[in-house]
């Protein structure tokens, strides 16, 4: 530093500023985040680029995936004779809108969240003279670019499918990201309201409140599928059981649903409506931007002082003096592993369930599958027909081991991440590096298959299974387990992401993405070859013997099923070992 | 424009408590800094000296009493307050992916700086702290030392009546130190008021006109090094003269 005593202007008195005139701070965060961007592109010259490279492939061939199983989605319904225009494909355009909706809305609150109460650069700004609106829509328009952002890659090939399909004029394909971009505002919006108003009014009473809102959630989905079950009761399924289906979802139909004015606005497109897609077009836009200045108006009274009550009582002052059963619990059943392995796995399961914002969405999907498994048999009148019973186990298989996926993906691919800048902690421990991961896949396998293994054997004993397909389902559960935790720990370990501290942008983020879409192809493979062949096996009216041929087919599937699985396991972890064995920090 | 009366406090701090669901963090505090002064606060880890700072930022609002930045109160006319604090936090915050410069033009423009004043101030911050060999490289190469001087310069541009630091010699060099209480000193002799928080006595002995000795959330002391020996009835070191009260405090606490 030089002496401050060489300097005549600062040696002098300050001048008042103008405290009138308010600072254009808006501009100030947009310029900042461009400048930020092009020095990010600019650092990439002259390094090797096989990062990227590596980024861009990948999202090609996820891309590429789900265009080319939607093209054959579409031209098998096309070769049925569906119409595309008709109402079959508007309700499956509905209900995938409103459903991704339904995920936008949770995501962006919950990014937002993060971006707006725990992040450094949120303490910066909120001590700078920049309003409290501005801070919020920086941080909103990152917020639905994270969420956002997986909606877009993969709902554009779904719908570029439909459009080649459909044989959509160009236009289509302009309206496109116009469509899409306005329809992330509204979920985006609505997301972001929540977020202020939980944060703003409710952390003091916020275990209650999320305690009344998941037994209220818990209660709307049983009782809608109780009512979804008593509707459509029949003993086969025929054209009858597709309209009463059908029926459930006409709430998905209502013109007052965002969903709605998307899907429409889109088939208009397709069909080169113009008028029709233009109107639809405009109460997207129209909406989405009235909902973000809802929550940008929100934010101006509410988000400071939201700020300091999460700071005053978001955290809990409780003190853990005694270790928490659930630890003991846990730690006793890994009694086979090395202690320092253990201890590595035990304080991971400590920072997970003190973090409720994470296991809450898991439990109330387990349950909701618990749920679901428990009343499937009250769907029929008389005993339930084999086909049925042989169709619904092998989905409900699925179902497990999809909730099982999802759950790696958010809280387990997240992890080696997390370690963040402490990660020097972990790399001074005497244990080999390889160590850190095996503890973190063990912590995935060990706090995930128990579960997915019970709602299997659940599932198998309310829909009265013959004990051999118990066998099939727990060894399928198993593989898929095994497959899935791997690869969600290895791809963790190389593609990590040590600067991010919240666990929604690493999952949101492409590495994340990236997992979650070969976990799913490679889930369907899984349980395609351990069980599908198995239940393709038994198809006929009764449960009976397979054939030789079809034993053999059996064998087979199990076989190469479980070294796929077995590879997968091994591959991953592999290559994230050899990642963090190389890694500085 | 406003004009801001030379004869209102820099900071006013009127009976604030801040409580944190059943912890009272600080606890009916009274204080006034006067422009040109430095204020030195002191206490042991967890007496609430955080959440004094953070609430004098505004980034936390008093459970009760208010906090004045120039006559203007932070909860009802924070963005106004805000102009005229900079605050200089233990961990510094950068933009990773900025340059110096261009945080220092970020910083201008956030405060709603003229080009060519941000210019004209980032060269002279630029002389004043020595940036010049790192002021054009990406934040993410900088260390510590560099960090901390970065951010002093950015809490300088705007030429602010309240500077509010924290902590601000942990990781620098002795020859740093001695730089920074020259700067922390000057800045104070040219009518701004300084409000410094630091487990450092020696520096805090050497620079402070005044000295505010927090503990258990209560202001237990506050005045000059003379007054608080007085105070104290010894007549040692700042260091003996801490630990002095802050023990007594204890002991009548635990009588009571």
């Amino acid at each position: 530093m030089k002496n401050y005593n060489e300097h005549s202007n600062l040696n002098e008195p300050s001048k008042l500023l103008d405290l009138g005139v308010y600072p254009a701070s808006g501009f100030a965060l947009f310029n900042m985040r461009m400048r930020t961007f092009a020095n990010f592109f600019a650092a990439l010259k002259g390094v090797l680029l096989i990062r990227p490279l590596v980024l861009l492939f990948c999202s090609f061939i996820i891309w590429g995936l789900v265009f080319g199983t939607s093209l054959a989605g579409f031209n098998f319904l096309k070769a049925q004779k569906l119409p595309l225009g008709g109402g079959v494909i508007g309700l499956l355009f509905d209900l995938l809108f409103l459903s991704l909706g339904s995920l936008l809305v949770l995501s962006s609150g919950m990014i937002l969240y993060g971006g707006l109460f725990s992040s450094p650069e949120t303490n910066f700004l909120l001590t700078k003279p920049i309003k409290a609106d501005r801070i919020f829509a920086y941080r909103f328009v990152e917020a639905i670019g994270f969420s956002s952002w997986a909606f877009v890659i993969l709902g554009s090939p779904i719908l570029i499918a439909f459009g080649v399909v459909a044989d959509s004029p160009m236009l289509f394909y302009i309206y496109l990201p116009f469509f899409f971009f306005g329809y992330v505002l509204i979920p985006g919006s609505i997301g972001a309201v929540l977020c202020l108003l939980i944060a703003g009014l409710l952390p003091k009473g916020k275990k209650l409140f999320f305690g009344i809102l998941i037994v209220g959630l818990v209660f709307l989905v049983f009782s809608g599928i109780g009512r979804f079950f008593s509707s459509v009761k029949r003993d086969g399924i025929d054209r009858e059981f597709v309209d009463a289906t059908l029926r459930q979802f006409e709430f998905s139909r209502w013109s007052g649903l965002p969903s709605y004015w998307i899907s429409r606005g889109l088939r208009a497109a397709g069909r080169g409506d113009v008028s029709k897609a233009n109107f639809n077009l405009l109460l997207i836009w129209s909406n989405g931007m009235m909902f973000y200045l809802g929550g940008a108006l929100l934010s101006k009274v509410l988000y400071r002082r939201a700020f300091d009550r999460m700071i005053a009582f978001g955290s809990s002052s409780k003190k853990s003096t005694k270790p928490f059963f659930l630890d003991r619990l846990f730690e006793s059943t890994l009694g086979f592993l090395a202690s320092s392995r253990r201890a590595l796995i035990l304080k991971d399961f400590r920072a997970f369930r003190r973090e409720p914002r994470q296991w809450v969405q898991v439990l109330v999907f387990g349950f909701l599958l618990f749920l679901y498994f428990g009343s499937v048999r009250r769907s029929f009148r008389g005993e339930v027909t084999w086909p049925y019973q042989n169709g619904v186990s092998l989905l409900n298989l699925f179902a497990v081991s999809l909730l099982q996926c999802t759950y790696v993906g958010r809280f387990v691919f997240p992890m080696i991440s997390l370690e963040g800048k402490n990660f020097w902690i972990l790399g001074l421990v005497p244990m080999p590096r390889e160590s850190i991961l095996w503890a973190k896949f063990h912590f995935a396998f060990w706090s995930t298959t128990p579960v997915a293994i019970l709602l299997v054997i659940f599932s198998d004993f309310m829909l009265k299974m013959p004990f051999d397909y118990h066998v099939v389902h727990i060894w399928t559960a198993l593989v898929a387990s095994l497959a899935i935790c791997a690869l969600g720990v290895g791809l963790g370990a190389c593609l990590p992401n040590f600067k991010e501290t919240d666990p929604s942008k690493i999952a949101a983020g492409f590495g994340g993405t990236l997992n979650l879409v070969i976990s799913l192809f490679l889930l369907i493979l899984l349980v395609g070859l351990l069980s599908g062949i198995w239940h393709l096996n038994h198809t006929g009216e009764n449960y009976s013997n397979p054939s030789f041929t079809g034993i053999l087919f059996v064998i087979a599937g199990i076989a190469c099923g479980s070294v796929i699985g077995l590879m997968v396991a091994l591959i991953p972890m592999a290559l994230g070992s050899q990642n963090l064995r190389s890694r500085e920090f | 424009m406003s004009i801001i009366s030379s004869t209102v406090p820099a900071i006013e701090i009127i009976d604030v408590s801040k409580q944190y669901g059943e912890k009272l963090a600080v606890d009916h505090m009274n204080l006034s800094v006067t422009r040109g002064e430095l204020f030195a606060f002191l206490g042991p880890n967890g007496a609430g000296k955080t959440t004094t700072i953070k609430m004098l930022c505004g980034l936390l609002f008093p459970s009760s009493g208010s906090i004045k930045i120039c006559g203007y109160d932070l909860k009802t006319q924070g963005d106004q307050a805000r102009r005229l604090i900079s605050y200089v936090p233990d961990l510094p915050f950068l933009y990773e992916k900025l340059t110096g410069r261009e945080f220092l033009k970020f910083i201008g423009d956030v405060y709603g700086m003229e080009r060519d004043l941000i210019a004209q101030k980032i060269a002279e911050v630029n002389k004043l702290f020595g940036l010049e060999d790192f002021i054009d490289d990406l934040t993410e190469r900088y260390s510590h030392g560099m960090r901390q001087r970065m951010v002093f310069a950015s809490a300088l541009l705007h030429d602010p009546q309240v500077l509010v630091v924290d902590e601000p010699t942990v990781g620098l060099d002795p020859k740093s130190v001695r730089k920074l209480k020259d700067v922390l000193r000057s800045q104070a002799d040219l009518g701004k008021a300084i409000f410094l928080s630091s487990h450092s006595l020696d520096i805090v002995e050497e620079v402070a006109d005044r000295i505010g000795i927090i503990f258990q959330g209560r202001l237990v002391a506050c005045g000059s090094l003379v007054s608080l020996r007085e105070q104290s009835e010894t007549g040692g070191s700042l260091e003996e003269v801490f630990l002095k009260m802050t023990q007594e405090k204890l002991e009548q606490d635990e009588k009571l």
